[in-house]
Order: structure tokens, then sequence, then C-alpha cells
């Protein structure tokens, strides 16, 4: 167990498994009965992700510095072939039907771009407007791309990771809210060019569920659900008003409701504690390895588990409008399992200390 | 050295605090939810536990009014009507057996098994399901006054799509009726649900989006006789988007008692803007017939009635442009500098090209003709000759320059394209070469060449305003329910490279048409028309198509016109005599 404790960060290691566990094991509670489906196909991506995990986290941490760019340009890859021929689920294309599963290469792109934001912007004395361009080439390719299919919601995340990498690679303040202004500044301009129609659609595109039948049922049902679990929780299993029913995807953006209600608020606080402590280990990580790959990496990677947990469980407990963004570890869903596991592993062969 | 490593130092602590800046931001945002779970489940908790409860709380949906759509000048096209329903929340319903029992009471021929599986299969158990439509006042107020009996029925005031008009504008405004599984997929993230109506054809599709406006809803909390206690949250409904079409109701009007039963299409507009001022299509259908509910065999006469009423053929018709297609060859040859104005063809009444006869219109011939003369007397002996000469390529070149072969942008649903042949195109489908015999076809508009009615409305707004490629359409503007402009359209133009002296020629020559060729029809003592005629011969024993396409006044135009006629059941050139009956109401009423 000593070697196991030098080899791995257990303080990362172990809250993952159990937030992953433990979000199986809730499918598994709120599945109805005779249909373990949802609780059988996750079972099986949970088996390949933490197989990915173990073995990612095994490669010799100067490996993916170098891998970076060749991952970033199969993403690209993916991307493209999603649009060509990708198959359309809610008249969107972000779904690759490779046998097995419904593979959703946005997801992947998450994690491509913190690994090459992290190559591009690391180890440089200075960041000049030239690594800021070309910081910016490389995340608006993926923005581009997964905004046609139309999925802007997962584009936003793309493009507030590529600002705060660059917040952190030591741009200076001054470069920093130009830059910010600038966007800011083009914003209403491009939106001047939409029309009518094309502005509506925006809506759609962040993935917001106009619930056409009165103020905010979903959230309303939702901050019912998760009220009514009050301190202890109804129980396991105890999720009477998280049926199906009443929640649109609520094995995906809505899964913290029933979390909230089985669970009650002991449950929330640890659930919280666990994405905490995952935070608070990558980002003292990165403090310690300072402005390298492996810190830039650390602290890109935390902070996307970071922004969807919040997103997620704002949306749910009534803070944020409602938009479709998973629970990392936890919700239902192949792809950002998969990605979010194997970026942990990345993060464990980047910590791993040698013996 | 020692100011390099400081340097090296300050940018490792300005790593260090924008790092600890981020850790902080994250900290309070995840301290933000604890909080708010904390108020929702310590707090407010035993609340919430109650609400969610058996079923404490109840959905009152409050429909709203689908925009109306107005002509130019504020006529009513298409408004809304109340009709009653009743229908039942399945969420809220407790004893279904003993609710559809008593309503069976009420509406003797009410299907309760039917009723049944309708509730069963209903996918949002908080949808009310209506089980009877187009309920009579005095029951309504029967059930309101047994309240208690009936608690959880719901009765709905929906809102019924009303066209004053009928048919006369049928297949421009088009239909309603329920979302498909197909629409519904495209529409989802627009607030449309299954069971709703949505525009299925026309401008009711096309403008979907701003006529419905979003539906309302009241949560609202229930004892346990379902009574309302008290409203949880309450949404208005929103009502659509007004629509103003360029659209003139009374020469609309015009146009269409002038066609009488002819099938056809009559289409007007401003050669300078676009707008359309009239879009006749016949024939045409009553939109009140679906949004009324259409019957089984209301709905069999309409789909197989073999002119297709369904159809608005001057945006999805597809026509040979016969005669009317010279103005394109003409100015080809001109421009093209194949031929001068004054040059000379004479005309014997027949054309030979290879071992074929080419005939003229007109037997015996025109004798010795330049150009003017042969659009003004329509002499097909010269086109085909005329035709040859300037060559398909150029031809077809000239004809997308004037917008055909290409969807003109209009704004309606599923607008059709025409089509312009190549020798490449023959050659994949027919597997045979592009003969002299076709380009001479294709000079007098025959063949395999098709256009729209639409089409050849820009063509003819290019000749009358100067040589510009107008966009033409159908919505002027939407003005919101507070009367907040939400849209304008301003019109579209791009000049066609063709050069005025042409286009003076043109003019001159369309004048003439009127003045003394086969459009002499239209002549009347109101305006001066200008204009080109058409007459598409089909194979087999029916009646030929007949077009007029044209302006007026002819020295500053304010108004185009196209006039399609069917396999007319005339015997003379039917198109311009309708056109000048038209024109000469439109320019005596103002």
């Amino acid at each position: 167990m000593r070697i196991l404790k030098k080899e791995f960060d257990i303080y990362i290691i172990v809250p993952t498994i159990c937030l992953c566990l433990w979000g199986l094991f809730h499918l598994y509670t709120i599945s109805l009965e005779d249909s373990y489906y949802y609780f059988e196909r996750q079972a099986i991506w949970l088996c390949f992700g933490i197989f990915f995990l173990f073995l990612f986290s095994f490669f010799p941490k100067e490996v993916w510095s170098r891998l970076s760019y060749l991952v970033y340009t199969a993403t690209v890859f993916f991307l493209v072939l999603v649009i060509v021929k990708g198959s359309a689920i809610y008249g969107a294309k972000r779904w690759l039907d490779i046998g097995f599963f419904n593979f959703q290469p946005s997801e992947l792109a998450k994690l491509s771009l913190i690994l090459a934001l992290s190559k591009i912007l690391s180890g440089k004395e200075r960041i000049g407007w030239k690594n800021i361009l070309l910081s910016f080439i490389l995340a608006s390719l993926f923005f581009f791309l997964i905004a046609v299919q139309p999925d802007l919601g997962t584009a936003l995340i793309v493009f507030s990771l590529w600002l705060i990498l660059l917040f952190l690679s030591g741009i200076s303040l001054k470069s920093f809210f130009v830059l910010i202004g600038t966007i800011l500044a083009s914003l209403p301009i491009f939106y001047l060019f939409l029309r009518p129609y094309q502005k509506l659609r925006i809506l759609t595109y962040l993935n917001l569920h106009k619930d056409p039948l009165g103020a905010g049922w979903s959230s309303l049902q939702s901050k019912i659900a998760i009220g009514s679990g009050r301190i202890f929780g109804k129980g396991i299993g105890g999720a009477a008003h998280t049926k199906l029913k009443y929640l649109p995807q609520p094995l995906t953006d809505f899964i913290f409701s029933s979390i909230g209600e089985e669970w009650g608020f002991i449950g929330v606080s640890l659930l919280i504690v666990a994405y905490v402590m995952i935070i608070l280990r990558g980002l003292s990580f990165a403090l310690r390895e300072g402005k390298s790959f492996s810190g830039l990496f650390a602290a890109g990677f935390v902070t996307l588990i970071a922004v969807q947990a919040f997103i997620n469980m704002g949306m749910a407990s009534g803070i944020i409008p409602v938009t479709g963004v998973p629970l990392p570890f936890v919700s239902y869903g192949g792809s950002s399992l998969l990605v979010f596991l194997s970026g942990t592993g990345i993060l464990l062969s980047l910590s791993r200390e040698e013996l | 050295m020692p100011l390099n490593y400081r340097i090296i130092e300050r940018r490792n602590l300005n790593y260090e605090r924008r790092l600890k800046f981020i850790g902080g931001v994250l900290f309070l945002a995840f301290l933000l939810i604890l909080i708010k779970t904390g108020w929702l489940q310590i707090i407010q908790g035993e609340r919430f536990f109650y609400l969610s409860q058996a079923s404490r709380l109840r959905l009152v949906p409050l429909p709203n009014p689908r925009g109306l759509i107005l002509d130019r000048k504020g006529e009513v096209l298409a408004d809304n009507t109340a009709s009653f329903s009743v229908a039942v929340v399945p969420e809220n319903i407790s004893d279904p057996d003993r609710l559809l029992s008593r309503l069976k009471e009420v509406f003797p021929s009410m299907d309760v098994e039917a009723c049944k599986k309708k509730i069963k299969r209903a996918q949002n158990p908080f949808r009310p399901v209506i089980l009877r439509e187009k309920v009579e006042l005095s029951k309504v107020i029967y059930l309101l006054e047994r309240e208690e009996d009936f608690s959880s029925a719901v009765i709905l005031t929906q809102p019924v799509r009303n066209y004053p008009q009928g048919d006369l504008l049928g297949n421009l405004l088009g239909y309603l009726g329920e979302v498909n599984k197909k629409e519904l997929r495209a529409l989802s993230g627009l607030g449309v649900e299954a069971g709703d109506l949505v525009g299925k054809t026309g401008i009711e599709r096309m403008y979907n989006s701003y006529l419905q406006g979003e539906k309302g809803g009241r949560q609202v909390e229930v004892d346990v006789y379902g009574r309302a206690l008290k409203i949880i949250s309450q949404r208005d409904p929103q009502p659509g988007d007004t629509l103003y079409l360029t659209i003139d109701l009374e020469m609309q009007k015009i146009a269409r008692e002038e066609m009488g039963k002819r099938k056809g299409v009559v289409l007007i507009a401003n050669p300078q803007t676009g707008q359309i001022l009239t879009l006749v299509s016949l024939p045409s259908f009553d939109p009140n017939l679906f949004s009324r509910g259409i019957s089984e065999k209301e709905w069999n006469e309409i789909s197989s009635h073999p002119g297709n009423p369904l159809e608005n053929r001057a945006i999805r018709g597809e026509y040979p442009p016969g005669s009317t297609f010279k103005i394109v060859v003409a100015t080809a040859a001109l421009e093209e500098k194949k031929i001068f104005p004054e040059s000379t063809y004479y005309c014997p009444g027949y054309y030979k090209v290879g071992n074929r006869v080419f005939k003229c219109w007109k037997e015996g011939g025109h004798g010795k003709v330049d150009l003017e003369a042969a659009l003004v007397h329509s002499c097909d002996v010269y086109f085909y000759q005329l035709g040859l000469k300037v060559g398909t390529e150029d031809i077809i070149r000239y004809a997308r320059l004037f917008g055909l072969g290409k969807p003109t942008g209009v704004d309606f649903p599923m607008e059709k394209r025409g089509f312009l042949p190549t020798p490449s195109w023959k050659k994949k489908t027919y597997k045979e070469s592009w003969y002299p015999g076709d380009t001479a076809n294709l000079s007098i508009g025959q063949g395999y060449i098709l256009v729209t009615p639409v089409q050849m409305l820009t063509l003819v707004n290019a000749v009358a305003n100067g040589g510009y490629l107008v966009k033409p359409y159908l919505v002027e503007r939407i003005v919101d329910v507070r009367g907040n402009l939400v849209y304008q359209k301003t019109p579209e133009r791009e000049k066609i490279p063709v050069s005025s002296s042409t286009l003076n020629f043109l003019c001159r020559a369309l004048k003439g048409v009127v003045e003394k060729g086969t459009g002499w029809r239209a002549k009347n003592k109101v305006v001066n028309i200008a204009g080109k005629t058409g007459t598409v011969e089909i194979e087999g024993s029916e009646n030929p198509h007949n077009w007029f396409i044209g302006y007026a006044p002819t020295d500053n135009p304010t108004l185009s016109i196209v006039v399609l006629v069917e396999n007319r059941e005339e015997e003379i050139s039917i198109a311009p005599q309708i056109a000048g009956k038209i024109f000469s109401r439109i320019f005596s009423r103002a």
C-alpha cells in the first residue's frame, strides 16, 4: 500500500472513483423496475473509463506534452467527421455512431484543447501576441466546429477554457482585458448580422430547455425534488418525486435533483466535498509545478471539472437558467465519463512521484 | 543576472496569485451551491416535502392567440375566434373511470375507451389531453356549475384560426395542423410541443416562429378536493406577432374576379422594390376547413382534386415560358453583339434545322422582319435563327442573369427553382447529344426549359426597373403585440450587367407588343401597358398554356404583372386580355 501511495495521488483517485461509483449506484436506484438499460450501459463505460484511467496514469509524464498536438489534430478530424456524417439527435449533429455507442467528439475536444493550450502557453518567458493569436486559432477552430453542430453550450465552455489558461499563462492583465473587451465589443456587431430567426435559434443552440407550460416548470420541479430531501434525504430508492416523468433529462442534466432528494443535504455536502477535494488537489499540484505543461494542464482540467459541476448543480438548484451540461463523473453518458476519467489518468501520470 | 532572476521570480509570483484567485472564485461558487441547497433543503425543506407529496401542484395552461396576418393596409387576412374544449391533465386524475362516466352523461356520443387510451398514451402528464372539442357554450356552463363533480376536468378556451377571406388567399396563407414528429424535432427548441398547431404550408409555415407566440401557464397549489388554494407562479401567454403582408386585398380581389373559374396564376408587384401586391393561384382552397377540423371527405376532395388546390402555383408551379423567353434571347443577342436591332431575317412560316421543319405560329409567315418586329409579332422563325446564332451557352447564361433556373428567394416555403437545360445535362440524362433543334426549341421557350411564375415576375421587373434583379417578397413588416417593430423588410436588388441601350430597346419592343402586336388584347383606355405574350403548346390534345408578362404605365412603371392561364379554354390569347382588364380597373381606381 505504501508503494501505491507514493505512486499515485490518492487524494485525487479516491474521490474520483467514489463519485463514479456513486453515480452508477444512483442510476440504479432511480431506474424504473425491469429497466436497467441505462445502468448497464453506464457500468460498461465505467469499466472502460477506469481502465483508461489506470492505463494513462502509467504513461511516462513526458509523453503528454509530445502527444498533445496529435490528439488535437485527431479531435479536429472527429469534429469534422461528425458534421459530415454524424447522426442527428434532437435536430443537432453531435454524435458519431461507432458501433457500441454514440461517441460525442465535442466532449473530447475539451480535453484535447487543454492539452494543446498547455503546450503552447507553457515554458514561455513572456506570452506575446503571437502566442495569444496561436492559442486563439486553436480554440476558435474548436469553437467554430462545435458551434455549427450546433452545441453553443459546449462551445462556450471551450471558449472559457481558453480564457482561463491564457489568464494563468501570465499574459499581462492589460492585454487580457483588451482581449475580453474586444470580444465583448464584437458580440453585438456579430449579433446585428443575425436574422431574427437566427437570434431565436441561438437560444436553442445554448441548449436552454424552454418549458412552454408555465414559469420555470422544470426548474420548480427540480427545486421541489431537492428541497423535499431535507437534511437526511428520503433514503436510497426513495426519489419518489424524481420519477422519470417529472424532469427533462433526469439521468444527465437533472441528476443532481434526484441525488438531493435521496441523499438530502448530507449527501449534497458529501458530493461537494468530493469535488472540492479533487479541485484543491489539482490546484495545489498546479501551484507546485509552476507555469509548466503539467501545471497548466492540472489547473485547466480541474477548472473544467469545477465549471461543469457548478453549471449542472447551479441549474438544478435554480441559481442559473436551465442548460444541458452533464455532472462530471456522475451523469449518465459514455463520452463525458470516458473523457473525464482519461483526463484524470493524465493528471495522475503527470503527478506521479518518481520512486 | 540578478535582475533577470527577479523578473522570473515576479512572474511566478504572478502565476501563483492568479491560480489562487481562480481557486478562490471556484470555492465561492461551490459555497453558493451549498448555501442554495441548504436553503432549499433545511429552511424550505418541509414545504417542498409537502409539495412533493401526491399531486399538490396543478398546471393550468393559458392558451395564447396566434399572431394576426394583415394585408398592407391592415385588412384582416387571418385572425382568431374562440372555441371551448374539455380536457383532463393526466397527472391530476384520481379516478378516471368515474370522471369519464360522468362526462359520458353530458356527452352521450363520447367514446370512453378511446378517451382512456388517449389519457394513457399522453407523454407529458402535465399537459392537458383534449377529450372533446368544439363544446357548446351551454354545456360549458353546465360543467362549470358542477365543478365539484368534474374537478379534474378543465375547460380550455382555445383560439381557433379564422380566415375571413376564405379561399381568396388559401394557398398563399397556408393552413394549420397538428405538429408531426419530423417538424417537432426541428421546432422543439422553439417551444413547440406535441399536440400543438403549427403552420403546415404557406405564410403560416414560413413565419410560424413569429406567429405562434408563447404559451402561458399557471402553477396552482390545490387541496385534496382539487380546489385551487393559491397560485404559485404564472407565466402570461404571449400572443404571436402581427404580420403585415405586401398583399393589397383590393387588387387581389380584382385579379381573382378577372381570372374567373380559370386555372392559373396572377402576380402583381412593384417592379422597383419586389413587393408582391397580388398573388392569385387557382384553384384554391378555404383554409378555414383545416382550422375547424377537416372531415375525411373534405380532405379527400381537396387532396385528390386534379387541379391540386393546395399548391401555390405562382411559386411552386413549373412551366415552359414559351415566347416570353424571347426577351432573354433578344438580350443575349444584342449584348453579345451577335446582331444589330435592324438586322432582318425572312420568315416564310417555317424553318429547316437539319432535316426537321420548325414552324412559325403564323401560317404563311411574317415576311421580312427585324428584331423589334420579331418581338412585337413574336415571330418564331426569326428566333430560331437568332437562337442558333447566339448559341445555347449564351442563352442559358443570360437566362441565369435574369434569375431563371434558381430560386428567387421569395419568403415562401419550398420554392421551386425551375430548370435550365444544358448539353451536358442532356447527355447525362438521355445519353444523347444536344442537337441544333434543341437550341431552336429553347429559343422560343419550349422543350426542356421550365420556369416558375414568380421567376418571370423578377424577369419582367428587371426590364421595367432599368435592369435590377429585385428579390420578390410577401411580408413587409412584423409587429409585436405591444406595437414594437420586430422586422422590417428592406428591398434587396442587384444590377444585371445589361446595357441601357438594350434595356431601352426591350422597353420599346414590349410597348409595341401591346400597341400593335400579339398582346393587343391588353390595350385599354385607362393605362398604357407594355408586355410580352407566350403560348405554350403541350404535347397531346391538351389546350395550351397562355402567358402574359408586362408592366404599366409604360413610361414610368409602377406595377408589373404576370398572368398565366393553364390550359386555356378560349381560342384567343386570353392572358393579355385579363392583364389589361386588371390593370384598367386598378389604375382607374386611383
